[in-house]
């Protein structure tokens, strides 16, 4: 990232040392092992995307804005590229150069930790989450409300569009959840063959 | 077909997967804590009514997955965020010891707000009655620091982190838990009583402890807009105070009479304390 800012405060671990950093964490491996905790983490999250785009649209300095301008326009290009990685990177990237403009040392330590924990997917399957019809397009409209406010300026409409974000990726969650049970439901219903005798099957 | 007959296989759960199950669970949701020491092998055995070969192997899956580890003594609940978590973290209270407390207080500050928010909203009877305890444990923690019995602010400073924890718990979030738990084991402590020296200052233990008394009576109550409102007033205040603490330690009282009343003192306490206090507005140490 040749925008990005000198560490803030000795957070000296640069993006690329991110992945590394933090494989064994417990708590990844234990969040995973129960999906249902993934409406905790975005009840976290929308605290912290609120508070950090409100803080970034009152705070960042122009070094800071540059490098989400950067971020944003390669989050916008992003998905010109087959490789979901470059997808992912960029939306980490946007999101991330958010909360360094926040000039909150602790919170960005705190979320960059989390962030690796959303990138082993142990919240949720973001690959299968993006595929889901129209889910590109509204999270690159929501990215953009944010994007807008922060180099606007205005505090109070960037923690809106923040939150918002948080709140459509949680009722999409919800949905896509939902509807894969009721898919599994539909394919036991079609096995019922297997375990009844075919005979009674006909009448 | 094939695929669905596949699907149609019951296999019996391996008893040491049920086990290790069971205490992964008890260690998300907080029933374990990091730092516990479990029973002896020969009386957890006993205790869950299962064979000790079973229980080992579950113990030892566990330590593979980071959960427990070995220690002097016997097996211990690891800390959940591991050391890239906490090492920087203390890293960064080293070289930066202000803008780092005050980045804590204010980041917990908006969480802690609305953990208060959901533990007034969700909390079980049960989870009253912790926030309740832990409360009436500061509360004599500070009568006794107060009275010279047992002199010892540290204890009331403890008391503080476990009453905050019970908060925690009863939002049943685990994600706050989990990681603003963490954040407090690396940090509670060190800010609000080796640093801050803030606990060993009679007028600012009172404030504290009227001011996690609102938070409390909210909780009770369920009234989660109040609860926030407390919790909120409450890290402001304790970011000022810190504030004040380093800016001039002579003129502590004083000051804090401004932050908290703003307007002369009549020894009583007014209702807008609350807004007072968070409309403080600091200048931010940032190098």
């Amino acid at each position: 990232m040749l925008l990005s800012e000198p560490p803030v405060l000795g957070t000296n671990a640069p993006n690329n040392r991110l992945d590394e950093a933090n494989l064994n964490v417990p708590l990844a491996g234990l969040l995973k092992s129960h999906p249902e905790t993934a409406f905790d983490y975005l009840e976290f999250r929308f605290i912290t995307a609120g508070m950090s785009a409100q803080m970034a649209a009152e705070r960042a300095s122009e070094k800071e804005r540059a490098r989400i301008t950067q971020a944003y326009q390669d989050l916008v290009v992003a998905p010109e590229s087959a490789d979901p990685k470059v997808q992912h990177d960029s939306d980490r990237e946007f999101h991330l150069s958010i909360y360094a403009a926040s000039h909150n040392a602790v919170m960005e330590h705190v979320m960059r930790n989390i962030f690796v924990m959303l990138h082993q997917d142990v919240f949720y399957d973001r690959e299968r989450f993006h595929a889901r019809a129209g889910v590109r397009e509204l999270l690159l409209r929501q990215h953009k409300a944010i994007y807008d406010a922060v180099m606007a300026r205005e505090p109070e409409r960037a923690r809106r569009a923040a939150e918002n974000h948080i709140l459509y990726i949680r009722d999409t969650l919800q949905e896509s959840r939902l509807a894969e049970q009721r898919a599994e439901v539909a394919r036991r219903r079609t096995g019922r063959a297997s375990l009844v005798q075919m005979t009674d099957l006909e009448g | 077909m094939d695929e669905r007959v596949e699907k149609d296989r019951i296999r019996p759960a391996k008893l040491a997967d049920a086990i290790a199950a069971h205490l992964e669970s008890l260690i998300l949701e907080g029933s374990l804590r990091p730092g516990d020491r479990l029973l002896a092998e020969r009386d957890l055995a006993h205790k869950l009514d299962v064979s000790r070969p079973s229980l080992r192997e579950a113990l030892d899956l566990l330590e593979q997955r980071g959960l427990l580890h070995s220690g002097r003594g016997g097996t211990y609940v690891s800390r959940l965020l591991g050391e890239g978590f906490s090492a920087p973290l203390l890293d960064m209270l080293e070289k930066n010891e202000h803008s780092s407390t005050y980045d804590y207080l204010e980041f917990r500050g908006a969480v802690e707000g609305t953990a208060a928010y959901f533990a007034a909203l969700r909390a079980s009877e049960t989870d009253r009655e912790m926030v309740h305890a832990h409360f009436i444990a500061m509360e004599a923690a500070h009568a006794d620091t107060a009275t010279d019995i047992a002199s010892d602010p540290g204890r009331e400073a403890d008391a503080d982190s476990a009453f905050h924890l019970s908060i925690y718990e009863a939002s049943h979030n685990l994600m706050m838990l989990h990681v603003m738990g963490g954040l407090s084991d690396v940090l509670h402590r060190d800010v609000l009583y080796n640093r801050g020296k803030l606990y060993t200052r009679k007028g600012v233990r009172a404030l504290l402890l009227e001011q996690h008394r609102a938070v409390h009576d909210a909780i009770m109550s369920g009234d989660a807009e109040a609860a926030r409102a407390a919790a909120e007033a409450h890290v402001a205040f304790t970011k000022a105070a810190l504030h004040e603490i380093d800016k001039s330690d002579s003129r502590l009282e004083k000051s804090l009479r401004r932050i908290v009343f703003n307007s002369p003192d009549d020894g009583s306490m007014p209702e807008n304390m609350q807004l007072a206090v968070a409309d403080a507005d600091l200048p931010r140490d940032r190098n």
